[in-house]
Parts: structure tokens; C-alpha cells; sequence
């Protein structure tokens, strides 16, 4: 769960930075390919996380607590 | 050597007569615990009211218990206002009253001031203990009652805003005896057996200071203080401050807010990394055309054609800046020209042959010097006069000075 959570945040932040790279002047065309690959998949992931949203609510009895 | 003996009677009415002709005793206002409530079938109200060390019967008409608005409970401390009256057939004095205070709220307000003022000094409010709520929590504890308006605002909210994050409900008493250490329990149980939750919203709706009062309390602050899971307080409305809050990593206004501040929009996630998407592409794509703008520009044909270009705008430029210079130059000899006929007629003016022609003449002597006095002639002396058009020589026979020469 916990890993899974670090994936979110961390996949779109990865997802950022890739298409932060791909805009910059420096970037060389090998090097676009590259940013442009990785952030289509960050945001497979990202989408895959939130398309799987399956919200549970939940009551605790009192006895478990 | 005492007074006459007086019956019992007599006894009470004299106590009567001086106890109700007492001006403080006549208005006076008790503060006490109420003890022994009793509701008499008649509607009126029997009670004591005791401190520490002592107590005192009270009776509340059924007259007088209409206008009192403080709901009278067992332990409750008032303040008591009215006049002692004297049960004379009982031999025993009772506060009469005619209107309740609750003491409560100073009381509370003290008890909160003291609470405040200590787990400050402690550091239980410190800016840098308040821990950062997570963006993306994927489970949110609840620590509410489970019948409160406050559990139905928290989850409807984070349903409408969020499809995403798991919620737990973890019910307890949010007032009366107990509640504070319920409270407390859930979020220290939380904290030992549900470390995958991501933030807990601790609070309930809207009520009284009492109402609200389990969030003042020391137990419910400390076991804030100490969750290793982010704490958003959410107790009453925006105008209540409960301790809680004070301690809390986040202080929501209100249940609803507690939930808009914990979760984000997973719509506008979704739209955000769509859009993100759609600028990967997007960036790529010029990236690529940036290159083939490159390469066209280094295409030998292309290369050609620009130097040709080029060379056609630099002869046009040359031209341009030759025209220029002819039309400066010639604007300078224009405004020379003028210039010499200007001072030529200046010269002309000064020019003393032009005298002449308007009747003078010039004379000069033998030895060619013009003559501008008599003075040195002589008669015989030869003479050459010079006109516009010719000279003549003449001869001198007279000479005659001005009277006043000398």
C-alpha cells in the first residue's frame, strides 16, 4: 500500500520533470525520444493508479478499537 | 440570666421576621453544585446546592423554573439568585430562587486558558512539529462520532471531490463523560495498528462549549501531539478554536473543510496528466521540427539561395547608400553656391568704383596720392582725376584754404 502510494506522487512528479527535460532548448533529439518514452510512461502509470480507483468506506467496530 | 422561655413556634417566627427583613439575604446570589434534583409532580423544584464543605436547600417555583434557560442536571455548578425563606413549621431555611446562571462557560473558559498556556510552554503548538499533509493520501481515518452530521459532511465531500482515497470510519463519543479518552484511544489505536493510513480528520459538527469540550482536553492534545499520522482538527464552525486545533498538524474550519483540505481533486488529476500527455507529444514533435528547420537551412541548394538573397540586398544597400551620399553632396554645393553670390553682392556694395557711377571722382596728385586736403598744393601742381568712365588730367591755378586752417 505504502509503495503503492510513493508510485503516485512519485510517477507524476517523474511525469513532470520528463516533459520539463523534453521542453528545454538544450535537450538533443536522442535525449527528446528518451524524455518523451519515459513520460508516456509515467503517465500509463499515473492513469493506470486513478483508472483503478475502487473507493472503500469503511466503519470500524468498536471492539477492533 | 437568660430571656423569658419562648416556644418553639415562637422561636421560628422570630427567626422568620429577622432572617426576612435581612437586605442581603433578601437578594443574594449562591454559587454551588446542584445535588439531589428532584422534579416535584407540582412542578416545582427541589435541590441543594453544596460546595466542598457545606450545602443549602433550594426551591425553585414552577413559576420561576419556566424563565430559566440553563437545563438543570446533577453536578452542574450555578450561580443562584434569590432570598432565604424560613420553613417555619420545619424549622429549616431554604434558598428561594428566581433565576440560574450557569457557571460553566467562565469556568471552561479559565480551564481552557491554563490548558492553552501549558502546552504551549511544553511545545505541543510548535510551528516545527506540524507535520505536512501527503498530496496523494490513499486512506483517511475519521475519528468522529458515527451518528454526527460531521461523519456524513467528511465522507459525502471527499466522495464528490475524490474517487480514489479509502476512508475509515472510526466511531466515538464526541461529548459527555468518556469521550475524551475514547478519542484519544482511536487515534493512538490508529497510529499502532493502521500505519497505512495517510492523514486522520478528528472533530465533530457545531455545538456548545460543553459540547465541544472533549476537543479541550489534555488527553485528546497529547495523543494529537503524538500521532505519527498527519492530524486534521475539524471541530464546530469557523468561529470555535478547541485546543485540538491548536495542536493539530492542520486546523480545518469545519468537518467539510477538513475534507477539502485532505484530499485533491482526482478529476483534475486526471485532466492535469492528460494534459501533460498531450505536452509530451506536443514537445516532441517540435523538437523534431526544430531540427528539420535546422537541416533545411544547411541544404546546399537552400544555402545558395540564401547567399544569392543576400548578395541582392547588399547591392540594393549599396545603392541606397550611394544615392544618399550623391543627394548630401549635392545639397552641400547647392548651399555653397549661394553663399558666394550672397557675399559677392555684399563685396559689389562696398565696391568704391560703384561710387563713381553715382557722380564722384577720385583726384590724385603728381605723385599718385589721392588728395583728401589743400594743404601742400600749389598752384601749377598737375591733377589726375579719375571717373567711372575715364580720367582727366588737370592743372591747379588757385588754392584757397578753409578759414579755419592753420
Amino acid at each position: 500500500m505504502d509503495e503503492k502510494k510513493i508510485s503516485f506522487e512519485e510517477s507524476l512528479k517523474k511525469l513532470e520533470e520528463a516533459s520539463e527535460k523534453l521542453k528545454s532548448q538544450e535537450t538533443s533529439l536522442e535525449e527528446a525520444i528518451q524524455y518523451y518514452e519515459e513520460g508516456i510512461q509515467y503517465f500509463k502509470e499515473c492513469n493506470e493508479i486513478l483508472d483503478n480507483a475502487s473507493q472503500k468506506i469503511e466503519t470500524l467496530t468498536k471492539q477492533e478499537a | 440570666m437568660g430571656a423569658r422561655p419562648v416556644k418553639v413556634s415562637q422561636l421560628n417566627n422570630y427567626i422568620n421576621r429577622v432572617l426576612g427583613t435581612d437586605p442581603i439575604l433578601g437578594n443574594v446570589s449562591v454559587i454551588g453544585e446542584i445535588s439531589n434534583l428532584k422534579f416535584h409532580n407540582s412542578g416545582h423544584v427541589f435541590f441543594s446546592l453544596k460546595d466542598e464543605s457545606s450545602k443549602v436547600s433550594c426551591f425553585l417555583a414552577s413559576g420561576n423554573l419556566q424563565k430559566i434557560t440553563t437545563p438543570l442536571e446533577e453536578g452542574l455548578e450555578i450561580i443562584a439568585t434569590g432570598y432565604i425563606s424560613v420553613y417555619e413549621r420545619g424549622g429549616y431555611y431554604s434558598l428561594n430562587i428566581r433565576d440560574i446562571q450557569a457557571n460553566g462557560a467562565g469556568q471552561l473558559a479559565q480551564r481552557f486558558e491554563e490548558l492553552k498556556r501549558k502546552l504551549e510552554k511544553e511545545g505541543l503548538f510548535a510551528a516545527e512539529h506540524k507535520q505536512e499533509l501527503p498530496a496523494f493520501p490513499e486512506k483517511i481515518a475519521v475519528v468522529t462520532s458515527p451518528t454526527g452530521a460531521a461523519v456524513q459532511d467528511i465522507t459525502r465531500t471527499i466522495k464528490n471531490k475524490n474517487d480514489y482515497v479509502d476512508i475509515l470510519v472510526c466511531p466515538v463519543l464526541v461529548q459527555g463523560p468518556g469521550a475524551p479518552e475514547d478519542i484519544a484511544k482511536a487515534i493512538d489505536f490508529l497510529n499502532a495498528s493502521h500505519s497505512d493510513i495517510d492523514i486522520i480528520i478528528t472533530g465533530r459538527g457545531g455545538g456548545s462549549i460543553e459540547e465541544l469540550w472533549a476537543f479541550n482536553e489534555e488527553i485528546v492534545a497529547r495523543s494529537i501531539y503524538h500521532s505519527k499520522i498527519p492530524v486534521i482538527s475539524a471541530v464546530g464552525h469557523e468561529t470555535d478554536f478547541t485546543i485540538a486545533d491548536f495542536v493539530a498538524d492542520v486546523r480545518a474550519a469545519t468537518p467539510t473543510a477538513a475534507a477539502e483540505l485532505a484530499v485533491p481533486d482526482t478529476n483534475q488529476l486526471r485532466e492535469y496528466i492528460d494534459s501533460i500527455r498531450k505536452d509530451l507529444s506536443k514537445d516532441l514533435a517540435g523538437a523534431v521540427d526544430i531540427r528539420r528547420k535546422r537541416l533545411t537551412s544547411l541544404d546546399p541548394e537552400a544555402f545558395a539561395r540564401g547567399i544569392q538573397s543576400r548578395i541582392a540586398y547588399e547591392q540594393v544597400n549599396a545603392e541606397r547608400l550611394m544615392q544618399s551620399m550623391a543627394d548630401h553632396l549635392s545639397h552641400r554645393t547647392l548651399s555653397l553656391r549661394d553663399r558666394v553670390a550672397m557675399l559677392g553682392k555684399l563685396l559689389e556694395a562696398s565696391n568704391p568704383t560703384s561710387i563713381l557711377t553715382r557722380g564722384y571722382s577720385v583726384v590724385y596728385v603728381g605723385n599718385g596720392m589721392i588728395i583728401n586736403r589743400v594743404s601742400g598744393l600749389e598752384p601749377g601742381d598737375m591733377l589726375n582725376i579719375k571717373t567711372a568712365d575715364g580720367e582727366a588730367d588737370a592743372k591747379i591755378t588757385d588754392v584757397k584754404g578753409s578759414v579755419n586752417h592753420g
